[in-house]
């Protein structure tokens, strides 16, 4: 069975001038696919990506997260996939700031009712996991990019989410620390979690295991594994 | 698949978040602590002050009648007849009653003060009666007696002391009147509903028709009365004491005054708290104009939290929880200083401090309504944030 899957979705924005972000896309990912989607900017990437992630709800069509139909969800129910089933990490890290980044990371349990002792015991497993053992006491600010991008993952993976979605995770790295990062969440997709990652750097979706190509709101293009 | 929030850290949250910003979340939280400091600060310098006046009015007593003579129609005066006061004290209800009279005369500190220079002191052949009637006590000394009503000696009021630069009694002051020296032999303490016996120095009735020709007739007639039975006095009393001008007769109740000061700075009190809740209320637009620009600021942190899995309900809880925090912090904050300043006003003025407890507990219970209204729209604002909008870049 697969974990998404997106049965011609749509997805508009009522002008004016009426947006048509996504057109009838068909699309499905199985549990431990790697998937990396690539296109232009404005392309609806990630307006994609938010639909794939619960966070946003499509304009038609119809989506499974691991075989819960979303398009009927409230939006308690949608909190409550995205607390419990996914992990989000975006290209700017947002981070809070004056918050270390153990419990920046400890946050990534807060809405599933976790004890604060426990989420940060497992705030500090995650910061090990990302290679950041060193930097648990540290504020965002304290850190370079590559390192707050760990910390990023870490919360999102803190959970042990089914599948995480990183929106242009390297877009503010330069292309080594951005590698890193990649490594990261390829090792993260070995042990067992989806991915799926945006990006408009085509050496990076070359190393996942499946390339989506959006042009104008629709898959122009599709390299499978 | 559920998130859940856990009330411990709803209050987590709004602690980090009114700490990450300590300096704007004082400034907030100052209107509404001078507010409710203000609102404090009323309310317990007046129930301090109440409380003394209404003791006053207490050990004064309210069944005190005055009686004085006033213009009649011609604007003449007639004067009261002899014996008046024995006459109102036959009078049923009437349990106490003395009397005064004024001389025509000036207490003067010694024979070299020029005779006008009264120093606003009036002198009274007194009943040995009198200091008792009106409630009065001696600070010094005694009152007048028997013996004293042929000698030359003389009871000064507080003021009266005061003014003529007598402190003490020892050693015994003499005074010059009506080209004799006086012994003082008694000062009395204050007397709050009488102002005009403060000011007053009293002779025997035998030296003061020696001395000034000073009639036996009464110009002041003071009168304990049964407070059943006060309105009943009043209505017999001008035919009792004059009865060919019964209309010259007036009669004032003194704790009508204090009681009437009273009303006044119930007003007053009523005024100020208005003033306090105002300020409360400029408090609490302040707080929803912060909390306002803080969920525009913290939009990103609204999107992640959406993210994390917060709930619409989560992100309206967690910030109507800090502007409610953020209040009561003000609350708390001013009903300290408005209870010091109470306290310093109380020990400064010499007034029983009283500090009602409902007023404190009503004034906090008015920052925690004022926080969770101010916090309300913000809140609201900041759960209709949409996630994918909040974590969009560009």
């Amino acid at each position: 069975m697969s974990l998404i899957e997106l049965e011609r979705v749509s997805k508009s924005y009522p002008g004016p001038p009426r947006v048509d972000a996504l057109i009838d896309i068909d699309f499905s990912a199985a549990a431990g696919d790697s998937v990396a989607v690539v296109g232009p900017s404005g392309s609806g990437k990630s307006t994609l990506l938010h639909i794939m992630g619960a966070l946003d709800r499509p304009s038609e069509g119809s989506i499974r997260l691991d075989g819960n139909d979303v398009s009927g969800m409230s939006d308690k129910q949608l909190s409550g996939l995205r607390a419990n089933l996914i992990g989000f990490v975006f290209q700017d890290f947002f981070l809070l700031s004056g918050t270390t980044a153990l419990d920046n990371v400890a946050q990534g349990l807060l809405y599933r009712g976790v004890g604060s002792k426990e989420r940060r015991e497992r705030a500090a497993e995650a910061l090990v996991r990302v290679g950041l053992e060193e930097r648990m006491d540290h504020l965002p600010t304290q850190l370079s990019g590559g390192e707050r991008q760990r910390v990023a993952i870490a919360r999102a993976i803190l959970g042990n989410p089914a599948v995480v979605f990183a929106d242009e995770p390297t877009g503010n790295l330069d292309s080594k620390t951005g590698a890193g990062i990649v490594d990261v969440l390829l090792n993260l997709n070995e042990a067992g979690t989806t991915v799926v990652v945006i990006t408009h750097d085509r050496e990076v979706a070359g190393r996942f295991g499946r390339e989506v190509s959006i042009l104008d709101g629709r898959i122009a293009a599709e390299r499978a594994s | 698949m559920k998130s859940k929030l856990r009330f411990r850290d709803i209050i987590g949250l709004g602690y980090q978040g009114i700490l990450k910003r300590t300096g704007r979340s004082i400034l907030t939280a100052a209107g509404i602590a001078i507010g409710i400091a203000a609102i404090v600060a009323v309310l317990g310098i007046s129930a301090s002050g109440r409380s003394d006046l209404l003791a006053s009015l207490d050990s004064l007593g309210t069944n005190l009648l005055r009686v004085t003579e006033g213009p009649g129609i011609l604007g003449q005066s007639s004067g009261f007849p002899d014996g008046a006061a024995e006459m109102a004290g036959r009078i049923g209800p009437v349990q106490q009653y003395s009397a005064a009279t004024l001389v025509d005369g000036a207490v003067r500190r010694s024979d070299m003060v020029p005779e006008l220079q009264t120093s606003g002191i009036g002198v009274f052949s007194a009943q040995e009666t009198l200091l008792e009637v009106v409630g009065g006590t001696m600070l010094e000394g005694r009152f007048l007696d028997e013996a004293a009503d042929r000698l030359p000696v003389i009871v000064l009021g507080n003021v009266a002391a005061e003014r003529l630069g007598i402190r003490g009694l020892d050693p015994r002051p003499r005074v010059y009147l009506g080209g004799t020296w006086f012994t003082v032999v008694g000062i009395a303490d204050e007397l709050p509903l009488h102002p005009d016996l403060e000011r007053g120095a009293f002779i025997g009735a035998t030296i003061a028709n020696d001395l000034f020709d000073t009639p036996a007739a009464p110009t002041s007639i003071y009168l304990r009365v049964d407070p059943e039975s006060i309105d009943e006095v009043v209505d017999v009393l001008p035919a009792t004491i004059s009865p060919e001008n019964p209309d010259q007769v007036e009669i004032a109740r003194p704790s009508d005054a204090l009681a009437a000061r009273r009303a006044a700075e119930e007003a007053l009190t009523g005024l100020l708290v208005g003033l306090g809740a105002v300020a409360l209320l400029v408090g609490g637009v302040a707080i929803a104009n912060i909390m306002v620009m803080s969920v525009l600021e913290r939009r990103m942190e609204i999107g992640v939290r959406r993210a994390l899995g917060a709930t619409r309900g989560h992100i309206r809880a967690q910030f109507l929880f800090e502007s409610t925090l953020l209040s009561s912090a003000g609350g708390v904050v001013g009903v300290l200083m408005g209870a010091g300043i109470t306290v310093a006003f109380a020990i400064n003025r010499d007034l029983t401090l009283a500090m009602p407890i409902s007023g404190v507990l009503g004034s906090i219970g008015a920052a925690l309504a004022v926080g969770s209204i101010a916090g309300l729209y913000p809140a609201i604002r900041a759960a209709r944030i949409e996630p994918a909008e909040a974590v969009r870049t560009g």
